[in-house]
């Protein structure tokens, strides 16, 4: 990375690599065919498939030669016994079959069908018998020799009945008349010497003849290696025969099959060596362990006779099922075609099929590919390399533009007009240069104009860690009040000692974002202040300086005008709080200390009736007033319309303080208008005080005391003075704090049930259980104080709601649990006069349903009732239509209530119960009421019971339900009656 | 340049409809050419003359159009038969359909019967159809409806031939001329005189006279010969025959062949007359115009004796009868199958081009058969045509042309079993003449003389036996 990259073309950089990596890209491709020995394996392949081919085609033409067609032993045999029976017969000598002798002709007629139907079997063109018994070198050698040579042109197809199928070559005429059998055009009675020289008779004839051997016949079998024309005929032939030998030896002619050339071409297709027929086959012979293969017969459809004669193939030294051309253009494959025994007379004739391809169309396919894919690579490469350089051309134009274009702009500098290359990220990245360019320019011209344009004079230096020099705007050192500086030659050093010996003897301020601001006094203007700023960014620092004087004299303008009234021109609460909150940081100078809150009364109908510009004077004399009857220190302000806060401070004691507001009240009382309609009108103000440091010594808390107390004043007697009290200021706040856990308790509900079994004198049973209102709010806790907070805040029918709700929401998870009596009632305390919406009763009966037979809706009979809303309560759908009359004997109406209620329970108000036992009077009301109910059937509770007497009275009075802490306290699970109780009540009865 | 453009491409699809509509409606595409395989039993002469051909159209035509011919003989007719009915049965291991076959009309009408051949004439017009020889035509006609299932390409007739250097012997001696052997009785007349001259000829040697004449071809003897008398023996209609064997006809076709044949004056040993010619046997025959080719150069009368010859061609010895002017018409024709339409098209193009004028007579001067069309079925047109006529194919073109066009033509009409009943034609008679003559041959050794060695053949009552026998055989294939 330390060497540094060598400073090339866009284009180069692109092309090179890119050429590379084509190069490298064929050389892979060209490698891992050259090497991977396709095209020789796909030529091998050929090669394999042509042999195979011969193979194939050579098994079946060596079965055919050796199995079917050079199998004449049965049919010699067969000849052999006619003969040698004539023989014995003595029908004629042995040296008769000769020459044209009638003897042969007989023979020969008894011997044609014979011929004809191994001709036929062995599906062979053709079939000859010769007669001879003369050696043929010898001095008798014969001129002409009888015998029979038939031919069938279509071997292949079904022989017919009349021998229509068969032509004769060579036969005696006598054996033709008798045959039936057509002679061909080149017919000839006998053999001529021409025939007798044909090696298919000649060979095997002599080589048995005058072999001492006395080989089998067959062993003397031999094909012929070139084909032959009988005489007289153009049809070309091939060969097998073999001499008629008899047992004792004598050899009397040769025995023949032939196959002519159209007919072993059509065994042999070429067609199926190589595709459109470009295969061609040979059937050669290599004689005397000669290499070279002598054509016998060839099949080929696409080469010319010439062509084909002109081949000479040599049998391959290195693969023996190979062959070689001389020209190499040629490539054979061959099947040797073993046709003779090995100790034969002839087994020095080696007969091979050969299959023959031009090598061109043999390799076509592998040459075709490597045609193809050289084409390939060069279309590739020329493709790559035009797509190359037309890639890196059209990436690296626009560029070399662009950067023409800025070169030219740089040179005329003026802003560069990019064009577009048409590529998006370019285009992108140079308008974003133009911009950013555009943006520089502009803002660095903006930046001086506003320099000039500035209504303030500003100048600035900058300094450059390692560099001497410092770069000092001109008016630098004369904003300071500082002529002559020669700015040119300043070394960093020098300027900032120059500067701090200026700035020494000057006072300063330091701003909250850390400038300065210093004062210098100049002539004739007076003060001028110069704000100094500086920055270090890394190596650089730079400075400026700013003159303020403008803003900063108006900012001390406006910081007055805003502390003030303008009005009274007294402190407006802003100017208040600053003043009195730098004075509350030094309780020392406030030692004590007194708010006074004034509140100016009437002055808004004042305002009414006089019209704003007296309410204006109004305030205007108060303010007067205010500021000349209090000492000096004091400071006054109005903080709203006609709210006014007066602080003395730097008092010893309160009472100083006392006296100096004693003497301010007065002078207030002195204070006289004249009103627009004539009469006069004093000023009247209410004030409160709170008092340094003893009821506070936060300022914000005493102006809320203060503020109190003067309230407490407006509400009682305008015109007063107040001092705080804190304990009508906790009173105040303690209220409001259960008004907001009242309201919080109904928008949460965090209110519990208690429930207080009700027992049944009788039997010390429960018999019914209330359910009380338990709350837990810190200034919150009496159901009592719920209720009158309900009352206050209109929220009587939220609490109705809840009670009755909530209470019997528990009671339900109660009677899940088991742990109160099914039977029991639920008594619930209905506020008489508040229902609940016709929703909340229907909803109501759909959650409690059930509950609702066995629920008593408990009246408090301390209340007003307003009969018609009782009423109401009693058509409450599912409502079981039992009330108790609460508190009975303790509100007003008691009677009327009873009256008009008609409960079935009536509760003993407590203060009756209590000490009952001894108290006659008392007792003599509980006798009345229950006397009145039982005779209404109306049960009679007696509740609050808390001792063992009164609970006895009550039994003895003939009260129906018991109630009260003796017998149970409530409890979220009403807890079983105390046994105490208990143990009397069984007592009590057990007297009785 | 746009506009260039646009023009140029206005061209080049103009010149696109232009030379597409050049195409005519020819299926055949030369990228891609379609073979046809023909399928036929030509030999020798023949068959060297039909490849020569194939080559030069494959070579021409073939290659402008996409069409390749490849032919393939079968060896003789009777393999092409049996190759063919195989093919079109689909048997096992039989080839597939080919193109095109040469048959004759009872193959394609076997063939046709399975639906395999198509009807020529919606491919020929009525002018192309018209210059081929009426009766030619008419032979593929099998429902009488006008249609083609036979293409016309080799016909041939019967000839008369002569060994003339024999005959010449003969007729310097006893004054024989060739007219009297114009008609039947002559030929007969003639034919008794030559065996009596030949068997003076030794004295010693009593009843070795030699035979004139002999027949290649018995069916068509008895056809002929029926029709010359008037009656038709097989009357074909709509594939269904008739049988017409007519007693007193055949009476005559009896005489004319039969007798003289056990009297020793006809003879057949070989296979074909031409066989005994060459053996010396006969020195006359009729057979087919096509067979001319194989006319002997020269007769072998033993292994060791044989002498040149020279042979004339004459008309046939035809029967006196009602209409004499019948001559017969073989040589099969060219039957295309159903395949693709660009095959048949391309099958109906060679054989077009096959049997045009020039082609046609090419065809024939070298393998012995005859035009078909009507104007190059001409002597003059034949002999101008500049080919290399040999001598007998001279002579026998200049008669057959004669005989195609003074006569009327007659072959049997196809029906299902047309093979088997001519077969009986064929051999019923010459069959039995053969026999009958070896026992004329024994019973002469045995000292008899003619008379008696022939008078138990030769009576009515043997005749009215054969007869019956041969109706019988016959009327089987009727209907």
């Amino acid at each position: 990375m330390s060497e540094r990259r060598k400073d090339r073309t866009i284009f180069h950089v692109i092309v090179l690599p890119l050429i590379s990596l084509l190069a490298v890209e064929l050389c892979v491709l060209a490698g891992s065919l050259l090497f991977g020995g396709v095209m020789t394996k796909l030529n091998q392949n050929a090669q394999d498939m042509l042999a195979q081919q011969v193979e194939n085609r050579g098994n079946y033409l060596m079965n055919d030669m050796i199995g079917n067609w050079s199998n004449l032993s049965m049919l010699s045999e067969e000849i052999n016994t006619i003969v040698q029976g004539k023989l014995d017969a003595k029908q004629f000598q042995l040296e008769e079959l000769n020459g044209n002798s009638e003897k042969c002709t007989g023979l020969l007629k008894e011997i044609r069908p014979e011929l004809v139907e191994t001709m036929y079997n062995k599906q062979v063109s053709g079939i000859f018998l010769i007669l001879n018994t003369y050696d043929l070198e010898g001095e008798e050698a014969p001129e002409s020799l009888s015998g029979i040579y038939l031919r069938d042109l279509d071997p292949t197809s079904t022989p017919s009945q009349r021998n229509e199928d068969i032509l004769t070559e060579r036969a005696p005429v006598d054996v033709v008349r008798s045959g039936r059998i057509a002679t061909d055009t080149g017919w000839q009675p006998f053999f001529s010497g021409e025939d007798i020289n044909q090696p298919f008779f000649y060979k095997p004839f002599q080589t048995a003849y005058g072999d001492e051997r006395r080989l089998a016949a067959k062993e003397y079998g031999y094909w012929t290696t070139e084909t032959y024309c009988l005489a007289g005929d153009n049809r070309r032939a091939i060969s097998y025969s073999v001499p008629l030998i008899l047992k004792d030896g004598s050899v009397y002619g040769v025995l023949g099959i032939e196959l002519l050339e159209d007919y072993v071409q059509s065994l042999l297709p070429c067609g199926e060596l190589m595709e459109k027929e470009r295969g061609s086959y040979l059937l050669a012979v290599s004689k005397e362990g000669n290499s070279l293969l002598e054509p016998v017969i060839f099949s080929s459809e696409s080469m010319t006779k010439g062509t084909l004669e002109e081949l000479r193939f040599t049998r391959s030294e290195v693969n023996d099922r190979e062959a070689e051309e001389g020209s190499g253009k040629y490539y054979g494959a061959v099947k040797p075609l073993a046709v003779y025994s090995n100790n034969a007379p002839f087994d020095s004739d080696k007969w091979y099929l050969v299959g023959i391809g031009a090598k061109e169309n043999l390799f076509a396919f592998a040459t075709q590919i490597q045609r193809i894919l050289l084409a390939s690579f060069a279309l590739t490469m020329l493709i790559g390399l035009v797509g190359i350089f037309w890639v890196s051309y059209r990436l690296s134009k626009p560029i070399q533009r662009l950067s023409h274009e800025v070169e030219e702009a740089k040179q005329s500098n003026v802003l560069p007009v990019l064009s577009t290359t048409g590529i998006r990220e370019i285009d992108q990245f140079a308008g974003a240069i133009t911009r950013l360019q555009g943006e520089v320019i502009d803002s660095s011209t903006r930046f001086v104009q506003i320099m000039n344009m500035a209504s303030v004079d500003l100048a600035g230096y900058e300094i450059k860690e390692g560099h001497d020099g410092v770069f000092v705007t001109e008016n630098y050192f004369p904003l300071m009040g500082l002529e002559g500086v020669d700015i040119g030659n300043l070394t960093a050093e020098a300027f900032k000692r120059k500067q701090k010996e200026a700035l020494q003897d000057f006072e300063y301020t330091v701003s909250e974002d850390g400038s300065v601001v210093y004062q210098i006094p100049v002539e004739p203007e007076g003060t001028r202040y110069l704000r100094f700023e500086d920055v270090t960014e890394g190596e650089r620092q730079v400075g400026l300086i700013e003159d303020v004087t403008v803003s900063t004299l108006e900012r001390m303008r406006v910081e007055r005008e805003r502390d003030c009234d303008g009005l009274t021109k007294l402190y407006a609460r802003r100017g208040f709080r600053r003043v009195a909150d730098a004075l509350f940081l030094k309780p020392d100078k406030l030692k004590h200390a007194g708010l006074l809150m004034i509140d100016l009364d009437n002055l808004k109908s004042t305002n009414d009736r006089f019209g704003h510009n007296f309410g204006d004077m109004y305030i205007q004399t108060a303010g007067k007033c205010f500021l000349d009857n209090t000492p000096a220190n004091t400071i006054c302000a109005r903080i709203s319309g006609d709210e006014f806060l007066l602080l003395f401070y730097g008092y010893d004691s309160r009472d100083e303080i006392r006296e100096k507001i004693k003497k301010l009240y007065r002078a207030i009382g002195e204070v006289e208008f004249v009103l627009p309609n004539g009469s006069n009108m004093g000023l009247s103000a209410s004030g409160g005080v709170a008092w340094y440091p003893e009821d506070s010594e936060e300022l914000s808390e005493l102006m809320k005391y203060s503020d109190f107390a003067m309230y407490q004043v407006k509400r009682s007697k305008k015109g007063n003075l107040r001092e705080f009290d804190a304990e009508a200021y906790q009173e105040k706040i303690y209220q409001n704090q259960s008004r907001l856990e009242f309201n919080q308790l109904l928008e949460s509900r965090q209110v519990n049930y208690h429930y207080q079994p009700i027992f049944h004198s009788r039997t010390g049973e429960p018999y019914a259980y209330e359910a009380l209102m338990r709350v837990d709010f810190p200034t919150l806790r009496s159901p009592e104080t719920v209720l009158r907070l309900a009352r206050e805040e209109g929220r009587m029918s939220d609490v109705e709601y809840m009670t009755l709700f909530c209470s019997c929401e528990r009671y339900e998870k109660l009677l899940e649990q088991g742990v109160v009596s099914e039977q029991a009632f639920l008594f619930v305390n209905s506020i008489a006069n508040v229902r609940m919406t016709e929703a909340e009763e229907r909803e109501y009966h759909e959650r409690f349903g059930k509950l609702q037979p066995r629920i008593v809706i408990e009246i408090t009979e301390s209340e007003h009732l307003d009969m018609e809303l009782v009423e109401g309560k009693k058509s409450v759908e599912g409502f079981s239509g039992m009330f108790a009359l609460d508190d009975y004997g303790s509100g007003y109406n008691s009677e009327i209530n009873l009256l008009e209620l008609k409960p079935q329970f009536v509760k003993v108000d407590i203060t009756i119960v209590r000490d009952m036992d001894k108290d006659v009077n008392k007792q003599q009301i509980v006798t009345n009421i229950v006397q009145y109910a039982h005779k209404r059937n109306m049960m009679v509770i007696a509740e609050g019971l808390e001792t063992a007497e009164e609970v006895k009275k009550s039994l003895e009075l003939g009260v129906d339900l018991l109630q009260g802490y003796f017998l149970a306290r409530p409890g979220e699970v009403p807890p079983a009656v105390s046994e105490e109780a208990y143990q009397l009540i069984r007592e009590y009865w057990g007297q009785e | 340049m746009l506009q260039k453009k646009v023009r140029l491409l206005w061209g080049v699809c103009a010149l696109g409809i232009i030379l597409g509509g050049c195409g005519d409606k020819s299926p055949l595409d030369a990228k891609n050419p379609v073979t046809i395989d023909v399928w036929t039993y030509y030999n020798g002469d023949q068959l060297t003359a039909f490849d020569s051909l194939v080559e030069e159209f494959n070579e021409t035509v073939g290659k402008e159009e996409g069409i390749i011919i490849k032919g393939y003989s079968q060896g003789s007719v009777n393999d092409l038969e049996t190759n063919v009915l195989a093919a079109v049965k689909g048997e096992v291991g039989a080839d597939e359909v080919p193109n095109i076959f040469a048959a004759y009309a009872d193959t394609a009408y076997a063939v046709d019967q399975m639906g395999q051949v198509v009807d020529l004439k919606d491919y020929l017009s009525e002018e192309e159809v018209s210059a081929y020889i009426d009766s030619y035509i008419r032979e593929g006609d099998f429902s009488g409806g006008g249609e083609i299932k036979i293409f016309p390409t080799a016909k041939s007739t019967e000839i008369f031939v002569l060994n003339k250097t024999d005959w010449d012997v003969f007729a310097s001696e006893t004054g024989a001329a060739y007219e009297d052997m114009a008609d039947m009785d002559g030929l007969v007349e003639t034919a008794q005189r030559y065996y009596e001259w030949s068997d003076g000829k030794t004295p010693d040697v009593p009843n070795d006279g030699k035979a004139l004449f002999g027949r290649d071809a018995m069916a068509n003897y008895m056809l002929i010969g029926s029709m010359q008398m008037g009656t038709e023996i097989f009357q074909v209609s709509e594939g269904k025959m008739t049988l017409n064997f007519d007693k007193e006809t055949v009476r005559n076709l009896w005489d004319h062949y039969y007798v003289p044949f056990v009297k020793g004056y006809f003879a057949a040993t070989g296979r074909f007359r031409s066989d005994d010619i060459k053996t010396g046997n006969i020195i006359a025959y009729v057979g087919a115009s096509s067979g001319v080719s194989f006319l002997p150069e020269s007769v072998n009368i033993s292994d060791a004796e044989s002498y040149p010859i020279e042979m004339e061609i004459l008309p046939c010895p035809k029967f006196e009868g009602e209409d004499s002017t019948y001559a017969v018409q073989q040589g099969a024709g060219m039957v295309v199958t159903k395949g693709s339409e660009a095959e048949i098209y391309a099958s109906v193009e060679f054989l077009k081009w096959f049997t045009a004028d020039e082609r046609n007579i090419k065809f024939s001067v070298n393998s012995g058969y005859l035009p078909v069309t009507k104007t190059a079925n001409d002597k003059t047109a034949v002999m101008d045509s500049g080919a290399q006529i040999s001598d007998n194919m001279g002579k026998m073109l200049s008669v057959a042309v004669d005989t195609v066009n003074g006569n009327k033509m007659y072959t049997t009409r196809a029906f299902e079993t047309g093979t088997k009943a001519r077969n009986i034609l064929e051999y019923a008679m010459s069959d039995r003449a053969a026999a009958d003559r070896e026992a004329v041959v024994s019973r002469l050794a045995s000292g008899m003389s003619l008379e008696e060695a022939v008078s138990e053949f030769v009576s009515d009552e043997y005749f009215d036996a054969w007869y019956e026998d041969t109706l019988k055989q016959l009327q089987a294939f009727e209907n």
